[in-house]
């Protein structure tokens, strides 16, 4: 039995003049696999996710979901899709919509929603009309709405657009949960240090090409520098011949290679200077995603 | 999904507005025929008129109006259900789910349609029960006008649906507003036609003939009115022009039908090819 939850082969599209996903474009996205899809406005992320899910027609190439092609309606068994922009009708109230999904998707348990709603802090709003919600308590029910239970894999476009920080960090922890849980997540947002801390793989796109796409520890890049945490830096500074820089109760500590990591570490227990933690400086996702935005596409 | 079409279109508030007009006119209509001095009424040779003669001109009349009204509301409903589920967003969660397109299609288009042709039994039908206190009649035949309901009203539906995938809400709207009107005109004169012979040969009758072959829209609508109305009338001669009287053919009713069923193929192809 495969591992691949999607298989993406030698697709593009295009709309009208414009080419939203370059010639031979190709992914793939292994079960239990949490990805990132990242990339400027316009770059051709939600295209991606669409043509995934059969909702837009690839002008060439193949996609597989399940080992199933995106028209066969098996292929979404268990699979749920949040888009970047949905106008729920007014009247409906949250337990309606969740009705009406489940007419037709048939995987849950109403107490599950109701679970999930609860720790996406609109448990009180179920029975509200969705028309007289604000935008952030519209999204919250949304994500629950399409995150309760145990979806197979779940695709989210922009899950946390117009929520306060006490909304994301709760979006950001049912995603982990899920993640956790062992579904497939994909996740567009622009929200990088969001989708850093939920997000074990990324793929970056950049005007419809594929110009990046490996674990998110293989992408960072080493920056040449250590962090000792320490109760005492001045001294583990003087200790280490006076290299580096103090800010707070960290030592930023020069290293060429990140190959001589191991010995600093040795070096440093050896100090007999109280420390809580040393690690090494990676590229955050931003550093990433800026490099690789400005056109550097050597990534390895 | 059928049912959260269903469920999604009786909650709009044009169904809501459908209601109390049609309320409005049903009370209206039985004031109207309660307070008319259906008595004195004559004929042209000056027999009075009898019970089916006052049927037949109430309903006739009342039903031209009735048309217009179910017409609009299926024309209303018809174009913007595609259009709207798919500016909300809301499309592409239903298509995301585990059901095939086709599904989706029919599903979300045979919700206005249902719509359209209960609001039609109920005002037919109702019109008819209030005309039978006043001047108690005998139907044609009841199956004809049952049947031919969503005969009539599927091909405008499926005319509709396809025209706002192509067109948008807004034009599709208008597109068959204009041609329905148009057709009724062009049906009007085939009927008008059957009785004049004149008429019968000449360009202008094949050219509302082909437009009536090629427009089914009012077909159905007939045999709605010849199935509601009274046989035994004798202003029904005078009324031909109407259309409401005589025999159609058997074909002339399926033959709308299939003209539907072809349109919502057509639509179900664009549909299927649609980004969503």
């Amino acid at each position: 039995m495969t591992n691949t939850a999607i298989s993406v082969e030698g697709i593009s599209k295009r709309f009208g003049r414009t080419q939203a996903l370059a010639e031979n474009f190709s992914i793939e996205v292994m079960k239990g696999q949490s990805l990132a899809i990242l990339g400027a406005n316009g770059a051709g992320k939600t295209t991606l996710m669409r043509a995934v899910l059969g909702l837009a027609v690839p002008d060439s190439g193949s996609i597989s979901l399940y080992g199933l092609p995106p028209a066969d309606p098996r292929s979404r068994i268990g699979v749920r899709f949040l888009p970047e922009r949905i106008s729920f009708p007014k009247w409906a109230t949250p337990l309606q919509m969740y009705r009406q999904f489940e007419r037709v998707r048939k995987e849950g348990r109403e107490i599950d929603f109701i679970h999930r709603a609860d720790n996406l802090g609109c448990g009180d709003l179920l029975n509200r009309k969705l028309g007289k919600m604000s935008k952030g308590q519209r999204q919250r029910i949304a994500v629950a709405l399409m995150t309760c239970g145990s979806p197979k894999t779940v695709f989210l476009d922009e899950p946390s657009s117009g929520l306060d920080p006490a909304g994301r960090m709760l979006v950001r922890s049912t995603v982990a949960e899920l993640v956790d849980r062992g579904s497939t997540v994909v996740l567009n947002s622009h929200l990088l240090g969001e989708v850093e801390k939920v997000c074990n793989w990324a793929a970056f796109i950049h005007e419809g090409a594929l110009v990046a796409h490996d674990m998110l520890e293989n992408l960072s890049r080493f920056k040449g520098s250590v962090l000792i945490e320490t109760v005492d830096p001045e001294n583990m500074k003087r200790f280490l011949g006076g290299a580096g820089t103090v800010k707070g109760k960290s030592l930023a500590y020069p290293l060429a290679e990140e190959d001589g990591f191991a010995e600093l570490t040795e070096k440093i227990a050896q100090s007999g200077v109280q420390f809580t933690g040393i690690q090494l400086h990676r590229e955050s996702l931003e550093d990433i995603f800026m490099r690789i935005m400005e056109g550097e596409t050597d990534v390895s | 999904m059928f049912l959260n079409a269903l469920e999604h279109m009786t909650r709009r508030k044009l169904i809501l507005i459908v209601g109390i007009l049609s309320l409005c006119y049903l009370l209206l209509f039985w004031r109207g025929i309660a307070s008319a001095d259906l008595q004195s009424l004559r004929t042209e040779s000056g027999i009075p008129a009898s019970n089916a003669d006052m049927a037949y001109a109430a309903l006739s009349i009342a039903g031209s109006m009735l048309s217009v009204m179910v017409w609009g509301l299926t024309i209303i409903l018809g174009a913007s259900i595609l259009p709207d589920e798919m500016e909300a967003g809301r499309m592409s969660i239903w298509a995301a789910l585990p059901q095939s397109r086709f599904r989706v299609y029919t599903s979300t288009t045979l919700a206005p349609l249902l719509v359209s042709v209960i609001v039609g039994y109920l005002l037919f039908g109702l019109t008819a029960l209030i005309t039978s206190f006043y001047a108690p009649f005998t139907p044609s035949s009841i199956p004809l006008a049952i049947f031919s309901m969503p005969v009539w009203l599927s091909a405008t539906w499926a005319f509709v649906i396809l025209f706002s995938m192509i067109v948008g809400k807004i034009p599709a709207m208008l597109i068959t507003f204009i041609l329905e009107g148009f057709t009724v005109g062009m049906g009007n004169m085939v009927e008008l036609a059957k009785g004049v012979p004149e008429l019968h040969e000449s360009t202008f009758y094949t050219v509302a003939r082909v437009f009536t072959f090629v427009l089914p829209f009012e077909r159905g609508y007939r045999c709605v009115q010849m199935g509601l109305l009274p046989k035994a009338s004798m202003i029904e001669e005078a009324l031909a022009f109407l259309g409401f009287g005589g025999d159609l053919p058997l074909w002339e009713i399926i033959y709308p039908v299939v003209w539907a069923a072809v349109l919502f193929f057509a639509g179900y192809r664009i549909f299927l090819k649609k980004d969503l």
